[in-house]
């Protein structure tokens, strides 16, 4: 009950997000007479009750933290039961369609509601969400997730093939974001969703050859200022790197020798922040290893009123 | 504000090609778009999102034509080399050349210029053939400036500060702010801290996303905050009314040092004199700004008494707000400032409740870099990390897409921490 505003305490029914080190976070719900394992040992879900938010949980083997769930969060540690869209992808997607508060908005599919949650908490608490899915244990886990979240009120989450039976709706949105292998079929009935007065239009596909099939059948629609983008996440781990210096002068003395010296004086302390006299220190931003090189396109276009 | 037509006060974006312009609507205005001047007038009554083409100054609503991108794609994309001298050998000018030209807000007359320039027979004709060969590249569309009025909304607002200069708002690229907004859940109802010198960018886009439920303090350094960009939307008064301002310079009093010696207090009163000043340049370079004529704003002269006045209120809305931080609840802090961000950092982090994001935005990396140890030093704080994104925009046509040839090589970073308590 804890996404849409922000609470004090724990509570029986809340979702929480348990930290117990850096990429080791997991979610749950507090929930009656429940106990739940962890690499730390065991936490009692009435243990929890009453408990702030942000605080330390000692448990046999060691510590760890509860923190107040937010779509960011949610986003890392929900259950999958399909391909989901990350916090980058998202935030881009949230910006585009011009959500705020009050925004009425359609999403096909609901797939894990990876996206439908940060969706909420963007337009709540005024808005609305009418998300779809052609998966009907989806749908119906998404509503149910839904309604533990508090979102309950600010959502309707339909079993339905949009590709084929559309969205039911005519006039009443006011942003469409398509998660869909086949996007274009769905782009005449999602014009017909959007308001008279106009909207925001928003899709998301892998391959390049669903962006252009996507763009043929906006531009065919009517649709205006078309605009596909990728957008990755860099993420730099923070070090201290130490590059040692060479000798350009042919020392008496071996290197081994001479670090050792200078280890003992005390005139070395002055500077190890920048250069000592064997090495040069800086902090540098390492790029990982590796990083997702791809998610998916992202196009975007505007309704204007005929 | 939710109207669908546009009324005198509204503040409205005008797009042209890629350029876009936020103008008020003002009875007898006079709004100058390129060369071309037309007056506010005309477009009181007129639904948003509608286009206009300007016709001897005068307006001209127009439906608006797809861009015709697509079908010159398709054309082009069947062409090859052996076909060029079809009817095209005349006119050295491509059509696709005309579009680039288009997209960068060349106005029709200078490409018609072009055209006759680069026309093989257009000094050959007789001067009736030729001039009928302007009226004939006039009508078509593709060369006639038109213009679209939308609403404001922080992805156009922002937009049109980043591509008038970036350096103005810390060189923060419009999916970098997109970022911040997210990842420090800015939304209805929470009570938020900023720091910014983004001229009132990043402020304008959280008030539009908290839709004035909850609270935004904006942590100003210097004599006044600077909240411009803010002036550019339609907020009501009740999306205005959660904002509020507290000094930086006054921070070291909410950890309880004590307060300035006299003569510092006295410089300090020298100093607010200053501010009531600037508060007044601040809307004359707005004015300024937007470049419009018979619209000045008389330097109004301020009052000893009207002076003392404001210096009280002043005070108590110092002393308001540093009540309400003392109560250290606060849900959240978004620093993107031209200022090393770490002493802010580390001296707001107090005010904040556990379990909260805070997301600091620098156009460089090693602030951010130092900010990062300092934190780790400090603790309290967990899942920093620091970020960057790469954003690439795509040109998508049947049988020649690919990525723009130019994109923007860096859209600034991002460290981003969730609090936490430490006992
Ligand atoms: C990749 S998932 C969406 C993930 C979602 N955006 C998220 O962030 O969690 C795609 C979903 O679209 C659904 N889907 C595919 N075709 C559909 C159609 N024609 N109508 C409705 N849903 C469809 C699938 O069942 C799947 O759950």
């Amino acid at each position: 009950m804890s996404f849409e505003k922000y609470k004090p305490t724990v509570e029986y029914g809340d979702t929480l997000v348990l930290f117990l080190g850096y990429g080791n976070m997991l979610q749950m719900t507090v929930e009656e007479g429940k106990t739940h394992q962890t690499k730390y040992g065991a936490i009692k879900h009435s243990d929890l009750i009453g408990k702030k938010y942000g605080c330390r949980i000692v448990c046999s083997k060691g510590w760890l933290q509860i923190l107040h769930p937010t779509p960011e969060l949610w986003t890392i540690t929900l259950p999958h039961r399909t391909q989901i869209l990350y916090s980058t992808d998202i935030s881009l997607i949230t910006f585009e369609l011009d959500l705020k508060p009050g925004s009425v908005v359609i999403e096909a599919g609901t797939g894990s509601a990876s996206l439908s949650h940060a969706i909420l908490r963007t337009i709540a608490p005024t808005g609305h969400l009418h998300t779809f899915d052609f998966h009907e244990q989806r749908a119906e886990t998404a509503r149910e997730e839904f309604a533990h979240h508090g979102f309950g009120d600010m959502v309707t989450a339909k079993h339905r093939d949009v590709c084929r039976d559309g969205f039911n709706h005519e006039g009443i949105a006011d942003a469409i974001f398509l998660d869909l292998p086949l996007p274009w079929e769905a782009a005449p009935f999602a014009k017909e969703a959007l308001k008279s007065s106009g909207g925001r239009i928003a899709s998301f596909s892998p391959c390049i050859e669903q962006v252009q099939k996507m763009c043929l059948a906006l531009e065919q629609l009517g649709f205006s200022d078309i605009k596909s983008v990728e957008c990755l996440l860099r993420t730099f781990d923070p070090k201290t790197i130490e590059l040692p210096l060479v000798d350009l002068v042919r020392n008496k003395k071996p290197q081994w020798k001479k670090k050792k010296m200078e280890k003992n004086s005390a005139e070395t302390e002055e500077d190890t922040s920048t250069t000592s006299r064997s090495s040069y220190v800086c902090k540098s931003g390492i790029c990982m290893k590796e990083m997702p090189g791809h998610t998916g396109y992202l196009t975007f276009a505007t309704l204007y009123p005929s | 504000m939710s109207s669908e037509t546009i009324s005198e006060g509204d503040q409205i974006v005008i797009q042209k090609a890629k350029v876009l312009k936020v103008v008020q609507v003002r009875k007898g205005r006079k709004i100058w778009l390129d060369r071309v001047q037309f007056s506010a007038d005309e477009l009181i009554g007129k639904p948003f999102g509608c286009t206009f083409e300007e016709n001897k100054g005068v307006l001209v609503q127009v439906s608006r034509t797809g861009s015709e991108d697509a079908d010159n794609a398709v054309e082009e994309g069947k062409r090859d080399n052996r076909d060029l001298q079809g009817d095209q050998s005349n006119q050295k000018i491509t059509k696709s050349e005309i579009q680039e030209m288009r997209k960068q807000g060349v106005s029709g007359q200078e490409i018609i210029e072009q055209l006759v320039e680069n026309s093989a027979t257009f000094k050959k004709k007789n001067t009736f053939s030729q001039e009928k060969y302007l009226k004939k590249k006039k009508k078509k569309r593709v060369y006639q400036p038109q213009f679209t009025i939308m609403k404001p909304t922080t992805r156009l607002v922002a937009d049109m500060y980043y591509s008038r200069g970036p350096m103005r708002i810390c060189n923060m690229r419009p999916d970098s702010l997109a970022q911040i907004l997210a990842l420090g859940n800015v939304r209805s109802g929470n009570r938020m801290m900023v720091v910014e010198s983004c001229v009132g960018v990043l402020v304008s886009a959280m008030l539009e996303r908290m839709a004035g439920s909850g609270l935004l303090v904006d942590m100003y350094s210097g004599s006044a905050p600077v909240h411009q960009a803010c002036e550019c939307f339609n907020f009501t008064k009740q999306h205005k009314d959660i904002l509020k301002t507290f000094p930086l310079d006054r921070v070291a009093e909410l950890h309880g040092v004590e307060k300035k010696k006299a003569w510092e207090e006295e410089r300090e009163k020298e100093g607010e004199e200053e501010e009531e000043e600037k508060e007044e340049v601040v809307e004359e370079v707005k004015e300024e700004v937007e470049k419009e004529e018979g619209a000045q704003k008389k330097r109004k002269r301020i009052s000893p008494e009207e002076r003392d006045e404001r210096r009280i209120r002043k005070a108590e809305r110092i002393k308001e707000m540093k009540e309400v931080l003392m109560r250290a609840d606060m849900d959240g802090l978004i620093v993107a400032t031209k200022f090393h961000p770490t002493p802010i950092v580390l001296s707001l982090l107090d005010f904040i409740c556990p379990s909260r994001p805070i997301v600091v935005f620098s156009q460089y990396k090693e602030p951010l870099l130092d900010l990062y140890s300092k934190l780790k030093e400090r603790g309290g704080i967990i899942l920093l990390k620091l970020t960057e994104t790469w954003f690439r925009e795509y040109q998508v046509l049947p049988n020649r897409t690919h990525p723009l040839v130019n994109m923007i090589a860096s859209g600034g970073y991002i460290l981003t921490g969730t609090t936490v308590s430490q006992d």
